[in-house]
């Protein structure tokens, strides 16, 4: 079993090493969300104060 | 590099504060959307539905439950985008917000109140088996085996949590698609059990309070507070999906719809309940048995029971991961056993299940504050923008160090918040509304618009340089 200060270590280089990685030009992301889904969001949000909104002023009872 | 060493490093990669590489990712949008779910449904959606049920009609009911909790996690849910694309969780955003030291407290305090709902979660296990047992012929006295039977739910559980994500998702795979169809089963075989016309012309117990406005938005105080039950540990999953669309509508789709879904079926059974036998029932299983007739019923509870056992497997991974985000020098393995010894004391004690009300808004009061600043700092402050390097505190990127590991303007914003909206707008511990900002926004809702509120205000007075020192340390974007 490794001490607390070699694997504090141990995880500092793979962090690194992954970082290194993840800032190389040629590294992959995760593919962005669309305009499509943001409309959806938009619209699940809006319709869904209407609704509260008409409870909240009695007409829906 | 040694096989146990590689070992380690994957270990430390799912379970711990390691950033996830996308070649890594192991979740698809189906995957993500049924472990998720898993977490989500739990029986203790079924207590909240019949919370709510009592104080409002059928319609108000149905929008309350479903409208509160989609506006809510809809919003809450953005920064799921920022864990899919670095990979990491909330609580390593959350780093730049409250400084390490803020991050190990608060993660440390929320997860100690999550934990709460683990307790719940086991002592409706215990309930379940006990009933299901009766069913079958075999009375257990409840005082000896409730207990026995909750700690029995946290040891299966743990086990669950020490497999890891794999583990979960495979038990979720199965649990879930099984609870899904209870579900949908259990909502109509109660329609038909009682006419629905009986159902809505159930009159709302007014006794809540003198108004209708009052009984709905004090009804919406509980399903803000369930809404925010999710959020600090909503943003821990989808660091293992593979697109930024998979991770968000499946963690929001979860949250949002399944969730909601369950409290709407325990709302139901509620009304049902009232309607057969005069009084409303929030044991799930006492409704089912009463409602659907011993065949079903024994089916049903079964699954019900051994859905907690899947709840307590993901939420203590979950629980530990956060912890560990602010502690990342402990051991997964060792946290999963310490939250193992933590929620027994939980259950035995049974002090969160009797002040459940309480419990969920005191829990939402911390959580709303980090929501909205999470949200604020992730589209307005930031940008969508972190530096990683700071983030993880790699040598030569201090941009995050603030003040000794504490970030004072975020840990401000969050406590002015909790404060003010506990003096001015509602005390959840006296459940008492304070003002009528609490008939617009709820108490739980305003502490999180404040919290933003006051974060996005200090961000553009002078204390914007003691906020964002990280704008030439962008190098991975």
């Amino acid at each position: 079993m490794k001490n607390t200060s070699e694997i504090e270590e141990l995880i500092y280089k793979e962090t690194e090493s992954r970082l290194n990685e993840m800032q190389d030009p040629s590294y992959q992301y995760p593919k962005r969300i669309g305009k499509g889904d943001i409309i959806a969001i938009v619209t699940v949000v809006a319709s869904s104060l209407t609704l509260i909104l008409l409870c909240m002023v009695g007409v829906i009872k | 590099m040694a096989k146990h060493e590689a070992d380690y490093i994957k270990q430390e990669t799912v379970t711990g504060a390691v950033p996830m590489l996308f070649r890594d990712r192991q979740y698809s949008f189906l995957d993500l959307f049924l472990t998720t779910s898993g977490f989500a449904i739990a029986t203790w959606c079924y207590t909240q539905g019949a919370y709510v049920a009592q104080y409002l009609s059928f319609r108000q009911m149905l929008i309350n439950i479903f409208c509160f909790n989609l506006v809510w996690i809809s919003i809450e849910c953005l920064p799921v985008l920022f864990a899919v694309r670095y990979g990491i969780d909330l609580w390593i955003w959350l780093r730049s917000v409250l400084g390490i030291k803020g991050v190990a407290i608060f993660a440390t305090v929320i997860s100690m109140a999550n934990f709460g709902w683990y307790a719940v979660d086991s002592q409706l296990f215990a309930s379940s088996m006990i009933n299901l047992f009766a069913g079958l012929g075999i009375p257990l006295n409840a005082v000896v085996w409730k207990p026995v039977l909750g700690v029995f739910c946290v040891i299966l559980g743990t086990l669950i949590a020490l497999g890891g994500p794999s583990v979960i998702k495979w038990t979720n795979r199965f649990l879930v698609t099984a609870l899904l169809f209870v579900g949908i089963v259990v909502v109509v075989l109660c329609f038909t059990a009682v006419p629905f016309s009986e159902i809505n012309a159930v009159q709302p117990d007014t006794s809540l309070y003198g108004t209708a406005l009052g009984r709905f938005m004090l009804s919406a105080e509980g399903n803000v507070a369930f809404a925010f039950s999710w959020s600090t540990q909503a943003l821990v999953m989808p660091r293992l999906a593979k697109t930024e669309r998979s991770g968000y509508w499946a963690t929001s789709t979860a949250y949002g719809i399944i969730a909601p879904f369950f409290v709407f079926a325990g709302g139901v059974m509620a009304l049902a309940m009232f309607v057969r036998c005069g009084y409303y029932e929030s044991d799930p299983t006492t409704m089912l048995a009463t409602l659907c007739g011993p065949g079903f019923a024994l089916l049903s509870l079964l699954m019900v029971a051994f859905a907690n056992i899947g709840t307590q497997g993901t939420g203590s991974y979950v629980n530990c991961m956060i912890i560990k985000s602010g502690l990342p020098k402990i051991s997964y393995r060792l946290l999963v056993i310490l939250a193992m010894f933590y929620v027994s004391a939980l259950t035995i004690w049974g002090w969160v299940m009797d002040n459940f009300g309480k419990f969920i808004s005191m829990a939402a009061y911390i959580q709303g504050p980090i929501i909205g600043m999470t949200v604020v700092d992730y589209l307005i402050v930031k940008k969508r923008k972190l530096s990683l390097k700071s983030v993880y505190f790699m040598k030569g990127h201090d941009a995050y160090h603030f003040t000794n590991g504490y970030n004072i303007v975020g840990l401000a914003c969050l406590a002015i918040s909790f404060i003010v909206t506990t003096l001015f707008v509602y005390n959840p511990v006296t459940a008492t509304i304070q003002s009528n900002v609490f008939f617009v926004t709820t108490g739980s809702g305003f502490t999180a618009i404040f919290g933003g509120f006051l974060y996005w205000l200090a961000s553009i007075t002078p204390l914007k340089k003691y906020m964002i020192r990280d704008r030439d340390d962008l190098e991975i974007v």
